[in-house]
C-alpha cells in the first residue's frame, strides 16, 4: 500500500489550490493592477540605495540651499580705513542700522545701512531677484566731514585712526526719552590726527544748531585711538561677546597712542541729543599717565622704550558681581603689561542725572597698577564677556613658548602673574584672535594655529573650565574624528565663528576668505574649507568674496549677530553679516554671513552639480530620496500591523465562531464594542502614551484593527463547523482546539489572507495620519513624516514637489493592496467575477 | 414575526453596555496619560490652589491635606553652599506619603518678612547637599538647587517649576545672624494625594454618564458649553457631507453595477478606488492649496466669518456682509464647500464601490432572473427588486462610515481649522486640557453609538429578519 504522508498530502493539494488561485487571479484586471503597483514599490523598498545617489539623511549643501547675498557701492575718493557705527547695539530692529564710516583722509564719510530685513511674502514661492537683502533709505542718509572745517583742525591734518562710540540702550533708559532722539545719529565719532584727538557727536549731522564737539591738542603724534570693548559695541575687534546684557554705565574709556607711548581718558557719554548731558568739556578726563579734569592739551603720556605690538585691548564689563576683573592689555614687542584699577569709580552707586559726570578719584592714575607679563603676543587678546550669570571674564593671551603656540589665560584679578595659566597648541603660532564662548557650563575656545614647519594653519577647540583648565576637543563627525581641521597652505590671521551659522570664517594673510561649514562637516567627515562666494544682490551672480573680483580685501568686520539656527531662522538669518573695503577698486560692501535659506527647492539641479529630482524639503533633504526609502517604512507597518490584525482576529474569531453560546455572544459583542470606538481619536492617544516610535504604532495599529477580521472569520467558522469533514474530526476523537487549530484554522485562511491585504491598506493610510498629527516616529523615514513636516514647516501651499509626491505614494500603495485583496475577494466570492 | 420594540429595547441595552464599556476604556487611556486634569491648574500663578485642589476633590481626583506650621517646627541650618554670612537660616522637612499633586504654602507675607525655599526630591537627600541659588558658580546640571519661592507664597509650587514629590523641604532665610523666628508665625501647607485608581474611575463614569465634564484649562470655560458650541458644527459638516455622499453615490453604484463592463464602469471604478485609498487630510491640503490659496475661491479656514469682516471673511470676499437676510447661511455654506467637496469626494468612492459590489451580489440571485424572465421592464427590476435588497450592506456600512467620519473629523477639521469636536479634541491633547480631551472623545464615542442605534433601527425596519435572531 502506498503511504502518503499528510504532509505530502497537503503539499499537493495547496500547489494544485495555488495553480488554480493564480490562474482566477490573473483572469482579474484588479489583481493585475494591484500586483504591478506592489511590485514596483517593492522595488523601490528593496533597491533603494541603487535608485538615489543620496541617502535620507542627506542635506542639501549649504551653497545649494543658502543665499549669501552681497551689496556694496565705489566710492570716489580713496579709502584709508573703515568702521562701523553700531547704532542699535544689538537689536533687531528695523528701524537701527549701522553706519559705514569710512577714512578718506581729510574728510570722513558715513553712509547709514538699515539692519538687514527682508520681505519675503509669507506664502509665495520667495523669487528673489527683486529683493534686496540691505536697504539704504530714499534718499540715503549720509554725512559728509571734512576735518579742517572743525575749528582748530589744520588743514593739512589727516585722519590717522577713528572709532566709533555707540550709544547705550540702557542708559537711554535712566537718562532721557525724549522725542528728539534719532537711532541712526546717536553716537560718537573719536578719532586722531597728527596733533589733535578729536571727539564729536553725531548729532551735529542732524541738527545745524547742535553743537557738540571737543578737539584736544596732543602732545605727542598719536597713530591709533581706541576704546573700550562695551563701548564700540565690542564689534570691531573680531570678538563676539555675551549678548545678554547692554552696558549699563554711562563710562567710555579712551586710549590715544603711537608706537612708544599712550593716555587714558575717561569719557562721560549717554545718548546723543540728550538735554541732560553735561558740557562736553566736563565729560573727558585724563585719568593716566596722570589725572585731569581740565583736557584741552595733553602733555603727559605714558613711554615704553619696547615698542607698542598692537592696538591694546580695553577690557571693560560693568555688569559683574566681582567687577575687579577690567584690565587693559598692552602688547609690547618682548612683553606684554596689563593695567588694572582705572574703573575704580564704576563700583560706586548708579549716578543720578544730577549727580552728572561722573567724579572719577584725583588720584586714580596712582590707584591703577601694572602687571608686565614676560612673553610677547601673537595676536589680540580674546576675552570671554560675561553677564552676571558666569561672573568671571577670563582674557586669554596667545603667546609664543619658544616654537610653541601657547595661549596663556587667566582671570585679571588679584595676582595676575601667579594664577596664569597655559595651553600649549605644540609647534606653531596664534596669529588670530582666539573666539571664546561659553557652552553649557563650560567655555569653548576655538583657535587657529599657524604652523611654520607645515606652511598649514589647524582650527582647534578647546574646552574646559579655567579651574579644571583645558584640553584639545577632536571636532567630531559621523565619519570618525579629526583633533584639528586643517587650513592647507594659508596663514589665518582672521578667524571667526558664527555660532549661529555654525559656520567658521578665516581671512588668510594673502586677503582669501574661506569658509568651514561645521554642521556639513559633521555629516559627512570631510572638512571643505571653500572660499567664501556670494550672490550679487541686483545680477545674482555668484563669485569669490569680495566684490568686484580680482580686487583686494583690505579690512573686513564681523557685523551683528542674532540668535537662530542653521537654516530655520530667515529674517535673524539677515542679522549676520559683515562689512568690508578694498582700497585698491574704492569698494565698500556688506555681505551676508548666513544668507537667507531657500529650502524647501525646487526640482532642479544646482550650483553643488545635485540634481534633486523632486526637489528638497525644508531641512534639505531629498525628497525622491525619501520617497524611495519611505516604502522600506510603509510595507514594515503595512504588513506588520495588518499580520497582528489578522492573527488576533483570525484566533478570535474562530474561537467565538467554534465555541458558540455565551463565548461567543461575549466576544462578539466585544469585537462590537471595538468596532464602535473611534478608531483615530484613540490611537493618537494610545500612541501618545506608549511613545512615537515605530514598532509603537504598529502594534496600536495592530491592536486595535482586529475587529472587523474576527467578525467575517466568525462567519466562516459558523459554516465550516457543520461540514462533515469537522464532524469526521470530531468522530475520531479530535479535540475542540486540534479541530480549529488543524481544520478550520487552515480553511479560513484565504479569508484571513484577504483581509490582511485590505488590512495593510488601512494601516499604511493610519501611519500617515498619526504621523501628520505629530504623533508618527520622528527618527522614521516615513511618507506620512514627510506630509507633517511641510505642514510644521508651513511650505504646504508653495512647495508642491513636496506636498503631492508622498500623498500619491500612500494613495497608490495602499490602492495596490487594496486591488489585491479585491481580486482575492473575486477568488473567493465568485459571484463578484465577470461573467 | 417579531415586533419592532422589543428589538429597540435590546439594541438600547447593547448601546448602554457599549457606551460603558468605551467610557471605561477612555478612562483608562486617560489615566495611563502622564499627568493629570488638574496639573495644568496648578501651575497656573493665576489660580488659587486652594481652589484648585477644592475642584479636584469634587471630581474625586484628589484628597486635600492642610498641615500648619508654627515656629516651633522649624530647626535652624548651618553650612547650606552658597549660604550668606548675614542670615540666619531655618529648614522644615516633609516626608509625604505619596508623591503629591500639588504643594502650596501660604502664611502672611506682610507681616513675615523672609525669603522662602523650596526644594522637592524623590528620595530623602541630605539639606547641606542643596545650594542656594546666589552661589553663581554652581550651575552644573542636576544639582539640587534651592527655588526662591517668596514671591510665589499662595501659589502651588508648580509655578516655581517645581514638580513636588515625597520629600519636601521648605528653607526659610531670615536676615541678621542668630535671628530667631517670630513666635507668632502660622504658615499653611497645603497638599494633594491622588485618590486610589477605584474612585477615580467610578467618579469620572458618574461624571461622564451625567455630563459633568469640568473646566477647559485652556478656554477657561466649562467644557459642557464647548462641547454645546461645538458638537453641532460638525454635525452639521459630516451630516450634510454623509447625506449627500449616499444620495449621490447610491445612484451610480446602481448604475455602473447594472451596466456592467462598460467604460463608464470602468471610469467609476478607477476614480473611486483612487480616492478611496487616498489619505484624507491630503486631498483636503491639495484642495486649500488650489482653491483657498492659488484660486481664492473658498476661505482658507474656520467655520464661518461671524462678525469678523477683515480681509477674507464673507463680508470682504462675497459682499453679503452681516444683516443680509441669508448672511448666516451664505456664511456657514461658504466656508463647508471645500470640507464637503472633500468628504463627498473620498466618501462617495466607498459607497459607490459598495453599492456596485451589493448590487452584483443581487444581481445573481435566482428572484432578479425570474423577474427578468417574466417581462418586467429593465428599470423596474433594477430600482425595486435588486436595488432595495442591495440596500442593506449599505446600511450597515452607513453605521461604519459615521464612526469612520467622526474619528476622520479629528484629522479634517484639523486641516480645515473647522472648530468642530475633532479640533477640539486634538487641541485639548495638545494642550493637555484633559478635561476637555476627555469629554470630548467621550462624545465623539457617544456620537458614534447614536449612530450605531440609529442604523440599527434602520435595519430593522428594512430587514424584519434581523429583528428576530
Amino acid at each position: 500500500m502506498v503511504s502518503v504522508s499528510r504532509w505530502q498530502e497537503i503539499e499537493r493539494q495547496l500547489k494544485r489550490t495555488a495553480k488554480s488561485w493564480w490562474k482566477l487571479y490573473w483572469a482579474s484586471n484588479y489583481g493585475k493592477a494591484g500586483l504591478i503597483i506592489i511590485v514596483i514599490f517593492a522595488i523601490m523598498a528593496i533597491f533603494a540605495p541603487v535608485l538615489t545617489p543620496y541617502t535620507p539623511d542627506f542635506e542639501a549643501p549649504s551653497k545649494d540651499a543658502l543665499v549669501t547675498y552681497l551689496y556694496a557701492f565705489h566710492t570716489d575718493e580713496k579709502i584709508d580705513d573703515m568702521i562701523v557705527g553700531y547704532t542699535q547695539l544689538r537689536t533687531a530692529s528695523p528701524l537701527g542700522g549701522d553706519w559705514l564710516i569710512l577714512n578718506h583722509g581729510h574728510s570722513i564719510e558715513g553712509i547709514y545701512v538699515q539692519n538687514p530685513k527682508i520681505a519675503v511674502p509669507e506664502n509665495s514661492s520667495k523669487a528673489q531677484a527683486d529683493i534686496a537683502p540691505w536697504e539704504v533709505n530714499e534718499p540715503p542718509i549720509t554725512f559728509y566731514l571734512n576735518i579742517s572745517t572743525i575749528p582748530g583742525i589744520g588743514s593739512d591734518e589727516v585722519v590717522k585712526d577713528m572709532v566709533f562710540l555707540a550709544q547705550s540702550t540702557s542708559d537711554l533708559n535712566f537718562h532721557y526719552n525724549g522725542e528728539n532722539q534719532r537711532s541712526d545719529f546717536a553716537g560718537e565719532l573719536v578719532f586722531v590726527t597728527q596733533s589733535h584727538l578729536v571727539i564729536y557727536d553725531m548729532y551735529n549731522f542732524y541738527d545745524q544748531n547742535y553743537s557738540r564737539y571737543k578737539v584736544v591738542s596732543l602732545g605727542f603724534e598719536p597713530t591709533w585711538v581706541t576704546a573700550d570693548v562695551t563701548s564700540v559695541g565690542g564689534l570691531t575687534s573680531p570678538v563676539i561677546y555675551s549678548t545678554t546684557y547692554p552696558p549699563t554705565y554711562p563710562a567710555r574709556y579712551i586710549m590715544v597712542g603711537n608706537a612708544h607711548s599712550f593716555a587714558l581718558f575717561f569719557h562721560y557719554y549717554t545718548y546723543s541729543g540728550d538735554p541732560n548731558l553735561p558740557d562736553i568739556d566736563k565729560c573727558l578726563i585724563q585719568i593716566y599717565p596722570t589725572y585731569s579734569d581740565d583736557v584741552t592739551t595733553v602733555n603727559n603720556y605714558h613711554t615704553f622704550t619696547d615698542r607698542i605690538k598692537m592696538k591694546p585691548l580695553l577690557f571693560y564689563n560693568d555688569n559683574l558681581y566681582t567687577k575687579d576683573q577690567n584690565v587693559i592689555v598692552v602688547p609690547l614687542e618682548n612683553s606684554t603689561v596689563l593695567y588694572k584699577g582705572f574703573d575704580e569709580h564704576s563700583q560706586n552707586p548708579f549716578p543720578g542725572p544730577g549727580d552728572l559726570p561722573l567724579v572719577v578719584p584725583s588720584n586714580i592714575a596712582s590707584r591703577i597698577t601694572a602687571t608686565t607679563l614676560s612673553f610677547s603676543l601673537t595676536a589680540s587678546p580674546g576675552f570671554y564677556f560675561a553677564s552676571q550669570d558666569l561672573g568671571v571674564n577670563p582674557i586669554f593671551l596667545p603667546a609664543r613658548d619658544g616654537d610653541n603656540a601657547v595661549i596663556y589665560y587667566v582671570i585679571p584679578r588679584g595676582d595676575i602673574a601667579a594664577n596664569l595659566k597655559t595651553i600649549n597648541l605644540r609647534e606653531g603660532e596664534i596669529d588670530a584672535t582666539p573666539q571664546v564662548f561659553k557652552s553649557g557650563n563650560s567655555l569653548v575656545i576655538y583657535t587657529v594655529k599657524y604652523s611654520d614647519a607645515e606652511g598649514d594653519s589647524y582650527l582647534y577647540k578647546l574646552a574646559g573650565n579655567l579651574s579644571a583648565g583645558f584640553t584639545i576637543q577632536p571636532f567630531e563627525s559621523n565619519n570618525g574624528t579629526m583633533e584639528s581641521i586643517p587650513i592647507k597652505g594659508e596663514r589665518v590671521v582672521y578667524n571667526l565663528y558664527v555660532q549661529e551659522n555654525n559656520q567658521f570664517f578665516f581671512l588668510t594673510e594673502t586677503n582669501k576668505f574661506y569658509l568651514f561649514d561645521l554642521h556639513s562637516y559633521q555629516k559627512s567627515g570631510t572638512p571643505d574649507i571653500i572660499r567664501f562666494s556670494y550672490y550679487h544682490w541686483k545680477t545674482l551672480e555668484r563669485n569669490l568674496f569680495p566684490y568686484p573680483s580680482g580686487s583686494t580685501l583690505s579690512k573686513f568686520i564681523f557685523v551683528g549677530s542674532l540668535q537662530g539656527s542653521r537654516y530655520t531662522a530667515k529674517a535673524a538669518a539677515y542679522d549676520i553679516f559683515g562689512a568690508y573695503y578694498c582700497a585698491d577698486t574704492n569698494t565698500v560692501g556688506l555681505t551676508l554671513l548666513k544668507g537667507e535659506s531657500r529650502l524647501p527647492l525646487p526640482p532642479g539641479r544646482y550650483i553643488s552639480g545635485n540634481l534633486y529630482i523632486l526637489g528638497t524639503d525644508a531641512q534639505g533633504h531629498d525628497i525622491w530620496t525619501w520617497l524611495v526609502y519611505g516604502s522600506r517604512v510603509a510595507f514594515l507597518v503595512g504588513i506588520m500591523a495588518a499580520f497582528i490584525q489578522v492573527v488576533i482576529g483570525s484566533l478570535y474569531g474562530v474561537l467565538s465562531g467554534f465555541k458558540g453560546g455565551w463565548t461567543d455572544t461575549v466576544l462578539m459583542r466585544f469585537a462590537d464594542i471595538m468596532l464602535t470606538l473611534p478608531f483615530l481619536p484613540i490611537i493618537l492617544i494610545l500612541t501618545s502614551i506608549v511613545g512615537r516610535s515605530i514598532w509603537n504604532i504598529i502594534f496600536v495599529l495592530g491592536i486595535f484593527g482586529w475587529a472587523g477580521i474576527s467578525r467575517v472569520i466568525r462567519a466562516q467558522t459558523l459554516s465550516l463547523k457543520n461540514r462533515p469533514f469537522v464532524d469526521a474530526a470530531r468522530v475520531a476523537g479530535a479535540s475542540g482546539w486540534r479541530i480549529m487549530i488543524s481544520h478550520i484554522l487552515p480553511n479560513v485562511l484565504p479569508f484571513a489572507f484577504l483581509y490582511m491585504t485590505l488590512g495593510v491598506a488601512g494601516a499604511i493610510l493610519s501611519e500617515a495620519a498619526l504621523s501628520f498629527l505629530g504623533l508618527g516616529d520622528p527618527q522614521a523615514v516615513s511618507w506620512g513624516q514627510m506630509l507633517s513636516t511641510i505642514q510644521t514647516s508651513g511650505a504646504t501651499m508653495y512647495a508642491w514637489w513636496w506636498l503631492l509626491p508622498p500623498g500619491l505614494a500612500i494613495t497608490l500603495i495602499s490602492l495596490g493592496f487594496y486591488l489585491v485583496g479585491r481580486a482575492f475577494d473575486e477568488i473567493l466570492n465568485p459571484r463578484l467575477r465577470k461573467r | 414575526m417579531a415586533g419592532l420594540g422589543p428589538y429597540l429595547v435590546k439594541r438600547g441595552i447593547q448601546a448602554l453596555i457599549t457606551l460603558f464599556v468605551v467610557t471605561s476604556i477612555v478612562w483608562a487611556l486617560f489615566e495611563a496619560m502622564p499627568g493629570d486634569p488638574t496639573d495644568p491648574f496648578y501651575a497656573d500663578p493665576k489660580m488659587k490652589p486652594d481652589d484648585v485642589a477644592n475642584m479636584a476633590v469634587s471630581y474625586g481626583l484628589a484628597e486635600k491635606y492642610v498641615v500648619n506650621l508654627t515656629d516651633t517646627d522649624f530647626q535652624e541650618i548651618t553650612g547650606i553652599p552658597g549660604e550668606h554670612p548675614g542670615f540666619t537660616y531655618y529648614i522644615k522637612q516633609f516626608s509625604f506619603p505619596a508623591d503629591p499633586r500639588a504643594v502650596s504654602i501660604s502664611y502672611d507675607t506682610s507681616k513675615f518678612k523672609f525669603n522662602i525655599y523650596v526644594y522637592s526630591n524623590e528620595s530623602a537627600i541630605d539639606p547641606h547637599k542643596i545650594s542656594l541659588p546666589s552661589n553663581a558658580t554652581s550651575e552644573e546640571e542636576g544639582v539640587p538647587v534651592w527655588i526662591d519661592y517668596s514671591k510665589y507664597v499662595g501659589s502651588s509650587v508648580q509655578a516655581v517649576g517645581i514638580l513636588p514629590r515625597k520629600n519636601f523641604y521648605i528653607l526659610l532665610n531670615l536676615s541678621g545672624q542668630n535671628a530667631n523666628l517670630p513666635s507668632d508665625l502660622k504658615m499653611h501647607v497645603m497638599y494633594v494625594v491622588d485618590t486610589p485608581l477605584y474612585v477615580r474611575y467610578v467618579t469620572f463614569i458618574r461624571n461622564m454618564f451625567t455630563f459633568n465634564f469640568g473646566m477647559s484649562y485652556k478656554l477657561n470655560k466649562p467644557v459642557v458649553d464647548i462641547l454645546a458650541d461645538r458638537v453641532p458644527r460638525t454635525l452639521l459638516w459630516f451630516g450634510l457631507a454623509t447625506i449627500l455622499v449616499y444620495l449621490i453615490g447610491i445612484p451610480i453604484g446602481t448604475y455602473i453595477a447594472w451596466k456592467r463592463g462598460g467604460a463608464a464602469e470602468g471610469i467609476a471604478v478607477g476614480t473611486s478606488l483612487f480616492f478611496y485609498n487616498m489619505p484624507s487630510f491630503w486631498l483636503g491640503l491639495i484642495f486649500i492649496w488650489i482653491f483657498s490659496y492659488t484660486l481664492g475661491w473658498t476661505p482658507i479656514g474656520g467655520y464661518a466669518s461671524g462678525d469678523l469682516t477683515g480681509p477674507g471673511s464673507t463680508c470682504a470676499v462675497l459682499h453679503i456682509c452681516p444683516g443680509h437676510p441669508l448672511y448666516m447661511f451664505v456664511d456657514y455654506m461658504w466656508h463647508l464647500i471645500l470640507p464637503l467637496f472633500v468628504i463627498i469626494l473620498l466618501g462617495m468612492a466607498g459607497v459607490i464601490l459598495l453599492q456596485r459590489t451589493a448590487m452584483l451580489e443581487t444581481m445573481g440571485e435566482d428572484y432578479i432572473l425570474t423577474a427578468k424572465a417574466k417581462g418586467l421592464p429593465e428599470k423596474v427590476v433594477r430600482n425595486k427588486h435588486a436595488r432595495r435588497n442591495a440596500m442593506l450592506p449599505i446600511v450597515t456600512s452607513f453605521v461604519l462610515s459615521l464612526s469612520y467620519a467622526i474619528g476622520g473629523a479629528v484629522i479634517l477639521e484639523q486641516i480645515f481649522s473647522y472648530q468642530g469636536v475633532g479640533y477640539t479634541y486634538l487641541q485639548a491633547l495638545y494642550t493637555q486640557d484633559f478635561f476637555l480631551a476627555g469629554a470630548t472623545l467621550f462624545i465623539i464615542s457617544l456620537l458614534v453609538i447614536v449612530g450605531n442605534i440609529i442604523a440599527d433601527v434602520l435595519y430593522g425596519i428594512l430587514d424584519p429578519r434581523v429583528r428576530i435572531q
